[in-house]
C-alpha cells in the first residue's frame, strides 16, 4: 500500500490505515522523544496524540499534504513534545500549576456526559464521534456505518444528538446543575 | 427545539461566512441562545474527548516493535509457541520450561543472545515502565538549558532516513535462538518483520508462515475442528483469522466481531 492510498483511506476514516501508519512510523517517532529526555511511555503517548491530531485533520478534510505524511506527523510530535517539556519546566518552577486545577463543576459535567454517551448504544456513539470529532462527511459516515444514504446518516445524527442532550439535561437537573 | 440545527452547525464548524456572522450577531443579543450554545459546546467537547480516548485506546492495542529494540540496546530472543485448540498444549524446544496450559497471559521470554550483536548493555524489559526507561545521558544537558526561562526547549531532530534503513535489518537481531515449532498438524514458520511484511501471514506448502514480531512475545495457533475447519492466531490479546486458502502474503487484521471473539475466548478458556 503506498503513501497516497494510505492517506486516502485515512481521509475516509479507515482506522485500519491509521494502525498501519502507527506501526510503520512507531520507531522513528518515538526515537525523537527518547533522544530528547523522554521515557518510552512519554514517547508513545506523544506519538499517539500526534496521530490523533493528524487523523482528525485528515478526516475532516482540513489537511492538504504538501510533504510526506511522516514529515508532517513528525512535526506534530515535535510540537507536542516541546509543549510537554515546557509544561514540565513550568511545573518544576512553580511547584504547582495553578491553571491546571480545572474547576470541579466542569470536570463533573464532563464525567456525566461521558456516562450518558456510554448509554447511547454503539451506533449512536459512533455517529456522534464521526460527526463531531472526525468531522467525516455524511457520505463517509453512511458508508462506514452501512446506512442507506446521507439522509439516513443526517437523521441518525440528529436523533442521537437529541437523545444525548436529553439524557445529559436530565442528569444535570438531578444534580442541580441547571436552575 | 429552537435553532437546534443552527447551533449544531455553528459548533461543528459547519457554518460559513455570512451565516456564521449572522448567527454570532443573534447570539450576542439572546441570552437563552447563549446558554444553549454553552451547553451544546460542552456536550460536543465531551464527545470529542471520548473519541480521542477511543482512538488512543485502539492504537494501544496495535502490536509494535519497542523502540528500545530498534536501538539495539537490548537483545532478546524469544520462543514461538504453537498451540492446538481445545487441549492447549504448549511445546517448547529443548531446555525451555514447559508452561502449564492455564497460562493466561502471553509473556515475554527473554534469553541472552549468542553474541551476534554487541553484548547487551542493559537488559531492559519489553514493557516500558517509567523506571526502566530513564532519560539518556546526553539530553540531560539539554534539560539544564531548558531551565532558563527564556529559552525554548531545544528538540534534537532524528534523521528519519536512518530509521528506514534500520527497519530492513532486524532479521540479524532475531534469528539466533528463534525456534519454529511444529504443532501436530500445522507447521508454523515465523519470519521477523521486514519493511514489506510487518504483520502478515500465508499458507505455503501446507505450512503456516507468519511475518512479524512473533519472536518477541508468545502467540498461539488455534485450530477449531467442527463443521468447518478454521485456524486462528492469538497474539497480544487479539485474534486473527488465518484463511488456509490464502497462498499469498496477506496482512493480519484483528477480528472485531463481538460474537466470534466471545466464542474464541470460550474455546481458548480465557
Amino acid at each position: 500500500m503506498n503513501e497516497k492510498d494510505l492517506f486516502e483511506r485515512i481521509q475516509k476514516g479507515d482506522e485500519k490505515a491509521l494502525e498501519v501508519i502507527y506501526k510503520k512510523y512507531y520507531r522513528m517517532m518515538t526515537k525523537m522523544v527518547l533522544t530528547n529526555s523522554g521515557t518510552e511511555e512519554e514517547a508513545r503517548d506523544v506519538y499517539q496524540d500526534a496521530l490523533v491530531v493528524f487523523w482528525q485533520k485528515a478526516c475532516s478534510g482540513n489537511l492538504v499534504l504538501t510533504s510526506k505524511m511522516s514529515t508532517y506527523i513528525y512535526s506534530i510530535c515535535q510540537n507536542l513534545w516541546r509543549k510537554e517539556l515546557e509544561r514540565k519546566k513550568r511545573l518544576s518552577n512553580e511547584e504547582r500549576d495553578s491553571s491546571e486545577s480545572m474547576d470541579l463543576d466542569s470536570a463533573e459535567r464532563e464525567k456525566i456526559i461521558a456516562k450518558c454517551l456510554e448509554q447511547l448504544g454503539e451506533t449512536c456513539r459512533k455517529v456522534l464521534m464521526y460527526y463531531y470529532f472526525d468531522e467525516l462527511s455524511m457520505q463517509d459516515i453512511a458508508d462506514k456505518l452501512g446506512f442507506a444514504n446521507t439522509d439516513t446518516a443526517k437523521t441518525k445524527k440528529y436523533k442521537c444528538k437529541q437523545k444525548l442532550d436529553e439524557l445529559v439535561k436530565s442528569q444535570y437537573s438531578e444534580r442541580d446543575f441547571l436552575d | 427545539m429552537m435553532n437546534f440545527e443552527k447551533v449544531d452547525d455553528y459548533l461543528a464548524n459547519r457554518l460559513t461566512g455570512e451565516d456564521k456572522q449572522a448567527f454570532e450577531q443573534q447570539l450576542s443579543g439572546d441570552p437563552a441562545l447563549k446558554d444553549e450554545v454553552a451547553f451544546q459546546q460542552q456536550v460536543i467537547k465531551s464527545v470529542q474527548r471520548a473519541r480521542m480516548a477511543e482512538l488512543k485506546h485502539m492504537l494501544n492495542q496495535v502490536p509494535v516493535a519497542s523502540s528500545a529494540w530498534s536501538t539495539g540496546q537490548i537483545a532478546a530472543t524469544v520462543i514461538s509457541v504453537g498451540v492446538i485448540a481445545t487441549s492447549l498444549y504448549f511445546y517448547f524446544q529443548d531446555d525451555q520450561p514447559t508452561l502449564s496450559p492455564e497460562l493466561t497471559q502471553p509473556e515475554f521470554v527473554i534469553q541472552p543472545v549468542p553474541a551476534t550483536e554487541a553484548p547487551a548493555v542493559e537488559s531492559k524489559q519489553q514493557e516500558p515502565t517509567p523506571t526502566t526507561a530513564e532519560p539518556k545521558k546526553e539530553p540531560l544537558t539539554r534539560k539544564d538549558k531548558a531551565v532558563s526561562p527564556v529559552q525554548k526547549p531545544d528538540i534534537q531532530v532524528v534523521d528519519p532516513s536512518d530509521e528506514f534503513k534500520e527497519t530492513e535489518e532486524p532479521a540479524d537481531l532475531a534469528t539466533p535462538g528463534r525456534s519454529t515449532l511444529s504443532v501436530s498438524k500445522l507447521e508454523v514458520i515465523t519470519t521477523p518483520a521486514s519493511k514489506k511484511y510487518t504483520f502478515h501471514y500465508e499458507f505455503a506448502e501446507s505450512k503456516l508462515h507468519l511475518y512479524g514480531p512473533f519472536d518477541k512475545s508468545l502467540f498461539e495457533i488455534l485450530e477449531i475442528n467442527g463443521d468447518g475447519h478454521a485456524v486462528f492466531l492469538y497474539y497480544k490479546e487479539n485474534y486473527y483469522l488465518l484463511d488456509e486458502g490464502q497462498h499469498t502474503v496477506t496482512p493480519l487484521a484483528p477480528i472485531r466481531e463481538g460474537s466470534l471473539l466471545k466464542k474464541l475466548r470460550e474455546y481458548q478458556g480465557r
